[in-house]
Parts: structure tokens; C-alpha cells; sequence
């Protein structure tokens, strides 16, 4: 026989099981903005009294113990967030490399005629004006001057490409450079990461599974996963309980409650003095050519043991990816590397072509003594390396050549170039033959190289252009890869978006949803109490027979 | 089944519809109040770079601008100055012809020696005219007076000659097209010197050839007598109106001291030589007319590509401000009605019809 009393456990345990799920839609409601939240639902089971043995009608009314709360359900996708974490990780990538490519375009933006441009542009105007008035010392000064802010430029956008680049990775040299570099921020920020991950494993090794407590660290858990995938592409494995392995490149980083591997920086150079190498000239890669990377990432174990030499090609996703490629020679694209290396390519060329002219055999300048007469006892080069600036010339160190800022200097730029065919006239000063126009010499076929020539001169190391065509393809490359970047950005950031929007309208609370639910418990738990109620009346009334 | 969507995934797509709606509107009220169209060369990279390669061509093209401007005051100064020589060069050349028909006493002829002396400084005067600080007749060396009297009386010419064609001073009016915007003056007023002569036994003129070490007469044939029989000594050379002037006042002056016949000879000589200065000079007059007609051709034309270059820049870079503000106020009002769905649909839920 089923007892009124079976009833009356059966609506007290309903009130608690509603009272519950309406906790559950509470907590719901108050984290319906929290970020990484994930909606959770009580889902309700039948609950049934053991033993109730036999296989008439009564024994199973007896069986039946009410309602129970099975599991606090999790709503949650395990393959939409392991491909958005991809995603971010490409998408905190190609960020990190616009965010580069913005800052080089602002570098080398001549739309307002400034920059390298308008200086080239300006120097051609004042060999123009040497050629036209080459005895002159205004058209020499002028041209000097003009070199002069050349050369600036020149030395102030590779001041500013270091300065980027040294923002972003350090100079490759100097330790305390790379520690107020973003990319040395980063990894300790990236290293906190793990702690934590380690920590949220560790808690949910040790918690229930399918309750609340669980639910909420595994939210936990994923808000730190999709943190750490905006550093690197990494890669995870999933225990039963919750706790994952984190891998990078191949190599864990963390394992349940235990950091296995940490990321530590160093520069090319302290990476080059640790392996007995020679920075920068031994600093190169397995085939040879030289490496441009300014840092070394390598894993490191909690005691400090390296256990990945060199990582860099393995970090290639996220933000860290983004930055540690910044200056590889060898990247698709532009970046600050690749801007450097042709502005030296510039400078050097620019140089090569004016010292020969102002030093070639048949080459004569203007006898400071007695500037009515030509000279070659002092033959010098226009541009030169800076001081302390090393043995080879870059848009870092080029400068004018110190001689010809002397006073008498400006006579020291050629004026007149004669032939081997051509009678020496020593007061032929500024003859057409040295700044003005290029021609052939018809006794040898070739050439003959002038200062205004050098203008549309073609060169074997600018890809056959001259250098204001090589600068525009220069400014063309920074711009479409700027543009491209910005492109897979957008693309990538609404692939992002799409799937954050996937995964917020799968996990995250819904406000109807919850009240309907609210209203279901509530109604639940109202009937639940009204059966309690009855229960109790229908007892009352038995223990009222025979008064 | 409709797809599930959260209040989360709504709110989401609200602020990021505001928020391209926002990037939209900023984004074309920077280009209206900047009014260009090109905020950064990564916005278009082929318009940026046609820009920076059309703004240089332009830059070139004001140098041209410049040079032509320049050369076409200068050549005018040269036509000037050349016109003023031409004048004087007529007087002094009237003066020989009255002075050849041998009826002029002495006195009038000393007169005329006075006048054509002072006719030869002035000409020296005229020769080192500046133009714009320069020497215009110094040939390439602007900066060195081309002429100078001597104390013996000489005429000399310190520019550089004419003969060498790569002295010369070239301006560019186009891109690798030069024009000479200069002469020297050797070839306008020529000189009075004195130089080394080496004649064979005839009197004949032959010249050194230091590559071969032979001697050659001017017609270019090979001197084959004895270097022995050659003798070098100084002599005095007159070219151009210079030389001519020097000898008329020289041949006036043998009249004037007795020597009458070879003083007549010498005038008439000078009058060939005053012809032939006088069509030099138009010669050159004619030729710098060339390069001026020319150069005001490329000026015209200069401008035009000037023009059609600034065009197509404001076409790359400057905002057409019909469409642009359209396009503005359609996107002020996509703005607007973003912000006004999104206010209005931000509180929809249950909870208020719930009490």
C-alpha cells in the first residue's frame, strides 16, 4: 500500500528540486553579462525509490519517488571553441602584423609630399640647378643642403624602423631593450596564463563533475584557453575531469595541475654568446643565409632547463607569432625588416653612384684656392659613414661627407669630367660632361655616368630601377601589404565574430529563456506546494477518523 | 527550429552593427574635413603610389617650369645684350667704311680712333654683363669674368671655348631633353691675342699632333719637311668683332703715324671681318630665337601636363563633396537608426510584461 506520507516526501522533495532549479536560473540571470559565462541548466530526473520490488501496479505507484536534479548541464561546444580559439589565434596573428604594418606605412606616408620622397625629389631639384649653374656656390651649397636633409631622412626612417622594431622585439643586442619590448610583456603575461590554467586544473581534478562548482571553473578554463590562443596556436587535450594539457609547437606546457614548460626570452645576441657563436655574423640559418630574428623564444622547465632550444619557428599563430616574424627577411609581405633592408639598399646605392661620379678618373673639382680653376688633388666622397657608425653604409649612418661642410667644401663636388680623348683645360670649370646629361661615348660605346643621369640611372641592385622607382615600388609594397593585411584582418575578424556569435547564442543566457523557466519552476514549486498542502490536509483528515 | 539566440548574442550584434555604422560615419567625416580621400597609403595602394609617382612627376615638371622660366629671362638678357653688341658693332663697322674712303684728315681720324677705342671697352663691358649674378658670356664658368684687357692692349677671353661643345651650360625642359641656354664668348665677340705660331718654310700654319708627334697644316694634310725648317714665334690673333675693332683702331693708328698703305690695307681687311663678326653674332641670335621659341613651346606644354597632372591628383586624393557628403548623410543616418534599434530593442524581453 502506497502511504499519504511517500506523497508528502515526494512534494517536499519537488519544492527543494524547483527551489534548486530556480537557483540555477538565478545564477543564470545574474551572469547573463559575464564574460566566458556559459548557461546552465538543472536538468530533472524521475526519481525512483529503491527496492520497490514486484511487478503489480502498487509496487511501482511505491517505486515512484518524485523528482531529482540529475545534472546541472553545461551549455557548451567543444568544437566551435577549439576552432574559434584557431581562429583567434590567426586572427591575434594577422593583428599583430597590421598593427606593425600601420606603424611602417605612417613611417614611409608620402602622400603629404614629405618624407623620403620630397627629399630625393628636392636633392634631384638641386642637382638640376648645379648643372644649370655648376661654378656657382649657391647651386653647390644648395646641393649639399639638400643631400644633407636627404641623408636626415634617410637616418630618421631607419631610427624610426629600429625604434619599431625595437618596441616590438628589442634591437637583438641590448637586454634591457628586450625587457621593455611588447614581445618580452607578452611572455610574461603568456607564462601567467599557464600558472593560472595549472591552477583551474588542479581545482577541477578535485570537483564533482556536472555540478556548478565544476561548471564555473570549466568556464574558467576556457576563458583562459581562448586568452592563451591570442598568444600562440596552441593545441589541448581533454581529461574526463575537465583538466586539459596544453601544447605548444609539439611541446606541453602544462599537464593537469603542473607547468612543464615555460616560454623565456633572450636576445639574438646572448642566444648567439650561449652557443659559442659570433652576433650578428654567425647569427644565420640551417642553410646559411642570415637570420633577422631580434629574440629567441626558448621553453624552459620550472627549473629553469631548457627543454626546447630556439622555439621561434615553432611560435608561428597569435600575437607572439606576429611579433617574433616581424623582421624575417624571408616573410610574405612587408615589415619593418624588409623596409630596413631596402632603405640600406637606397642609402648604399645613392652613395655608390655620386662617390664614384665626384672620385672617377677624369673627374675634377674646383680648386678651392682659386675657384676660377679646376683641381683633382682632392678627390672625396659625398656621402660617407657616419662616425661610430661601422664599416658598412645604412640609411642608419649615412651622412654628407664632413669635407664638403668645411667652408671651402662645396668646391670639392666635381665640375668638370673629361675623356681620355678630351684636351684638359683647367679652366674648363663645370663642364655638361660631369652633372649634365648622360650620354654615350662614342669611342667606347658605354655610357658616361653624370650627377642630373644618376636621376633616371637603372641599378642591377634595385631590380633594374632607379631609386625613386625602386622608393615608390617600396612605398607601393608597404601599402598593398598594409591593404592585405587590413583585408585578412576584416576576414578574419568576422570569421571570429561569427563563431563568438555561434558560441554566445549557443552558451550564453537568454533572458526569456530564463524567465520562462523561471515561471516553469515557479509554477512547479507552486503546485508542488499546493500537493504538499493537500497531502498534509488528506493527513490531517486520517488522523482526525475516530475523534 | 529556429536557431537559438541568446540576449548576449543580441546585445553583441547591436554594438557591432552600431559600431560599423560608427567607422562608416567617422570615416567619411574625416575625408570631408580633410577633404581628402586618401587618409593613409594603406587605405588604397594604387591610388597612393599613383599619387606619389604623379606628385613627383609634377615636382619634376615645376623644375622644368623653373628651368624654362629661367632660361627664357636669361636668353632674352642673351638677345639683349647680343642686339646691343649688334648696334655697337654696326657703328664701329660704319666708322671703317668712312675711314676706308681714305678723306678723313687726321684729326677726324684720331677722333675716330678714340671712338672705336672706347667702342672696344664697352664691347669688353657688354661681354662681361651678369645676368642673375652669372657671367653670361663666361660659357660653362659663370662665375669668372670672361674678359680682360691686358696691359699690352690684348683682348683675352678667359671662359671656356667654344670649340669644345661639352663646355656649354644645358637646362632640362623635359624629361632627359636638354636645351643649351648659353653661348661664350668667343663666339659672339671673339678675341685679340697672342699666341704661338709655327709656319714651315713657305709661311704656311702647321700644328703639333702630340698623339702621333707629327705636324699637320690646316687643310689636314702631314707636314713632311724638316722640323728644322719650322719656326715658332708669337703672333697676334684677332677673331670676331673684337679682333676687328683691335685692328681697325691699330690700322688708324699706322695711318695716323705715316705708315698709310700697310694702315689702309689693314682697315680694308677689317671690314671682311666686321661682315663676318656682324653674321656671327645674327647667327647666333638666330639660333638662341630657336631655342626661346622652343622653350616657350615646352612651357606651353609644360603647363598643360601640369594641369592634367594636378587634375588627375585631385582626382586620386581629393573628395568629390556632392557624393562624399551623400554618402555621409547616408551613413549619419544608418548611424542615427542603428543607435535607434538599438535602444528600442535593448529592453525587449519578458520581463516586461512579468509583475
Amino acid at each position: 500500500m502506497v502511504s499519504l506520507f511517500n506523497s508528502l516526501n515526494i512534494a517536499s522533495n519537488a519544492l527543494s528540486v524547483n527551489q534548486s532549479a530556480i537557483s540555477v536560473v538565478s545564477h543564470n540571470v545574474a551572469n547573463m553579462n559575464t564574460e566566458g559565462y556559459s548557461k546552465q541548466r538543472a536538468n530533472l530526473a524521475t526519481r525512483n525509490i529503491a527496492g520497490a520490488i514486484g511487478n503489480n501496479v502498487e509496487a511501482q505507484v511505491r517505486s515512484n519517488g518524485g523528482v531529482m536534479i540529475a545534472n546541472i548541464m553545461r551549455y557548451n561546444n567543444e568544437y566551435l571553441n577549439t576552432y574559434y580559439r584557431s581562429q583567434l589565434s590567426d586572427l591575434n596573428k594577422f593583428e599583430q602584423q597590421l598593427g606593425n604594418l600601420k606603424d611602417l606605412a605612417g613611417i614611409f606616408d608620402d602622400l603629404e609630399g614629405e618624407g623620403i620622397d620630397g627629399a630625393l625629389s628636392k636633392f634631384y631639384e638641386a642637382v638640376n640647378n648645379l648643372n644649370e649653374y655648376p661654378a656657382s656656390a649657391t647651386a653647390r651649397t644648395n646641393f649639399i643642403e639638400c643631400a644633407r636633409t636627404l641623408t636626415s631622412v634617410l637616418n630618421a626612417k631607419s631610427i624610426q624602423l629600429d625604434q619599431l622594431n625595437s618596441k616590438a622585439l628589442g634591437d637583438g643586442k641590448s637586454e634591457d631593450l628586450l625587457k621593455t619590448s611588447e614581445i618580452y610583456t607578452k611572455i610574461i603575461s603568456f607564462n601567467d596564463k599557464l600558472d593560472e590554467l595549472a591552477e583551474v586544473n588542479k581545482a577541477l581534478q578535485t570537483t564533482q563533475t556536472g555540478t556548478l562548482t565544476a561548471n564555473n571553473l570549466l568556464d574558467r578554463r576556457d576563458m583562459i584557453l581562448n586568452e592563451l590562443s591570442e598568444y600562440i596556436d596552441i593545441e589541448t587535450k581533454e581529461a574526463p575531469n575537465g583538466s586539459v594539457t596544453l601544447y605548444a609547437g609539439g611541446t606541453a606546457l602544462v599537464k593537469g595541475a603542473v607547468v612543464t614548460g615555460k616560454f623565456d626570452i633572450e636576445t639574438a645576441k646572448q642566444y648567439c654568446v650561449d652557443h659559442h657563436m659570433k652576433y650578428p655574423d654567425d647569427w644565420k640559418d640551417d642553410e646559411g643565409h642570415p637570420r633577422s630574428d631580434l629574440a629567441v623564444i626558448n621553453i624552459v622547465d620550472p627549473n629553469g632547463t631548457v627543454i626546447v632550444d630556439d622555439a621561434n619557428d615553432k611560435i608561428t599563430g597569435g600575437a607572439l607569432g606576429g611579433l617574433l616574424h616581424s623582421t624575417d627577411l624571408s616573410a610574405d609581405g612587408m615589415n619593418p625588416g624588409k623596409a630596413q633592408e631596402a632603405l640600406n639598399l637606397i642609402a648604399s646605392e645613392l652613395a655608390d653612384m655620386f662617390n664614384t661620379l665626384n672620385k672617377r678618373e677624369g673627374a675634377y673639382h674646383i680648386n678651392p684656392n682659386d675657384t676660377s680653376m679646376l683641381s683633382d688633388t682632392n678627390k672625396v666622397d659625398i656621402f660617407s659613414i657616419a662616425d661610430g657608425g661601422g664599416s658598412t653604409l645604412t640609411a642608419g649612418n649615412i651622412t654628407v661627407n664632413s669635407q664638403l661642410l668645411a667652408d671651402d667644401g662645396c668646391w670639392l663636388i666635381s665640375a668638370a669630367y673629361f675623356r681620355e680623348s678630351d684636351n684638359f683645360d683647367p679652366y674648363a670649370v663645370g663642364n655638361a660632361l660631369n652633372v649634365g646629361n648622360s650620354f654615350v661615348d662614342p669611342t667606347t660605346g658605354k655610357p658616361i655616368g653624370s650627377f642630373l643621369g644618376t636621376r633616371s640611372e637603372k641599378r642591377d641592385n634595385l631590380n633594374g630601377q632607379s631609386i625613386e622607382d625602386f622608393y615608390t615600388g617600396l612605398v607601393g609594397k608597404i601599402a598593398s601589404s598594409g591593404n592585405n593585411a587590413q583585408n585578412l584582418v576584416d576576414t578574419q575578424a568576422d570569421i571570429c565574430d561569427s563563431l563568438y556569435n555561434q558560441i554566445k547564442s549557443n552558451n550564453s543566457v537568454d533572458l526569456n529563456e530564463e524567465l520562462v523557466d523561471l515561471v516553469k519552476y515557479q509554477t512547479a514549486f507552486a503546485a508542488s506546494a499546493q500537493v504538499f498542502n493537500i497531502v498534509n490536509n488528506c493527513l490531517e483528515t486520517l488522523t482526525s477518523l475516530g475523534r | 527550429m529556429v536557431e537559438r539566440i541568446s540576449t548576449a548574442t543580441r546585445y553583441a550584434q547591436l554594438v557591432e552593427d552600431m559600431r560599423i555604422n560608427q567607422y562608416n560615419f567617422n570615416k567619411l567625416t574625416a575625408q570631408l574635413s580633410s577633404g581628402r580621400k586618401l587618409t593613409s597609403i594603406t587605405d588604397d595602394p594604387i591610388a597612393s603610389v599613383n599619387y606619389v609617382n604623379t606628385t613627383r612627376q609634377l615636382g619634376k615638371i615645376e623644375t622644368y617650369e623653373q628651368n624654362v622660366n629661367t632660361a627664357t629671362s636669361e636668353l632674352s638678357a642673351l638677345d639683349d645684350f647680343m642686339e646691343l653688341a649688334r648696334g655697337y658693332l654696326q657703328t664701329a663697322w660704319d666708322k671703317a667704311i668712312q675711314a676706308n674712303n681714305q678723306t678723313y684728315n687726321g684729326n677726324s681720324l684720331a677722333a675716330m680712333k678714340t671712338e672705336i677705342d672706347e667702342i672696344v671697352k664697352t664691347m669688353v663691358d657688354l661681354a662681361n654683363s651678369e645676368y642673375d649674378d652669372n657671367y653670361i658670356f663666361a660659357g660653362a664658368n659663370t662665375k669668372l669674368t670672361p674678359y680682360e684687357i691686358d696691359d699690352n692692349g690684348y683682348i683675352i677671353y678667359r671662359g671656356t671655348p667654344h670649340d669644345n661643345p661639352d663646355y656649354i651650360r644645358q637646362t632640362e625642359v623635359a624629361d632627359g631633353v636638354f636645351e643649351v641656354i648659353n653661348t661664350t664668348g668667343d663666339k659672339v665677340f671673339g678675341y685679340y691675342i697672342q699666341e704661338n705660331v709655327t709656319r714651315d718654310a713657305n709661311g704656311d700654319i702647321v700644328t703639333y699632333n702630340s698623339d702621333d708627334g707629327h705636324y699637320y697644316y690646316q687643310d689636314g694634310t702631314m707636314y713632311t719637311g724638316d722640323e728644322s725648317d719650322l719656326t715658332t714665334k708669337a703672333e697676334d690673333k684677332a677673331e670676331g668683332v673684337m679682333g676687328a675693332l683691335k685692328l681697325l683702331s691699330q690700322s688708324i693708328q699706322m695711318v695716323l703715324d705715316g705708315d698709310t698703305t700697310n694702315g689702309y690695307a689693314q682697315m680694308n681687311q677689317t671690314l671682311d671681318m666686321f661682315a663676318d663678326a656682324h653674321n656671327n653674332i645674327l647667327n647666333e641670335q638666330t639660333k638662341f630665337g630657336g631655342v626661346y621659341n622652343r622653350l616657350e613651346m615646352s612651357s606651353s606644354t609644360l603647363e598643360t601636363t601640369g594641369e592634367n597632372l594636378t587634375t588627375y591628383i585631385s582626382d586620386l586624393n581629393s573628395v568629390d563633396y556632392a557624393s562624399a557628403i551623400t554618402e555621409w548623410m547616408n551613413a549619419q543616418y544608418a548611424y542615427q537608426a542603428s543607435m535607434q534599434v538599438a535602444a528600442g530593442s535593448m529592453n525587449l524581453s519578458l520581463l516586461n510584461y512579468m509583475s
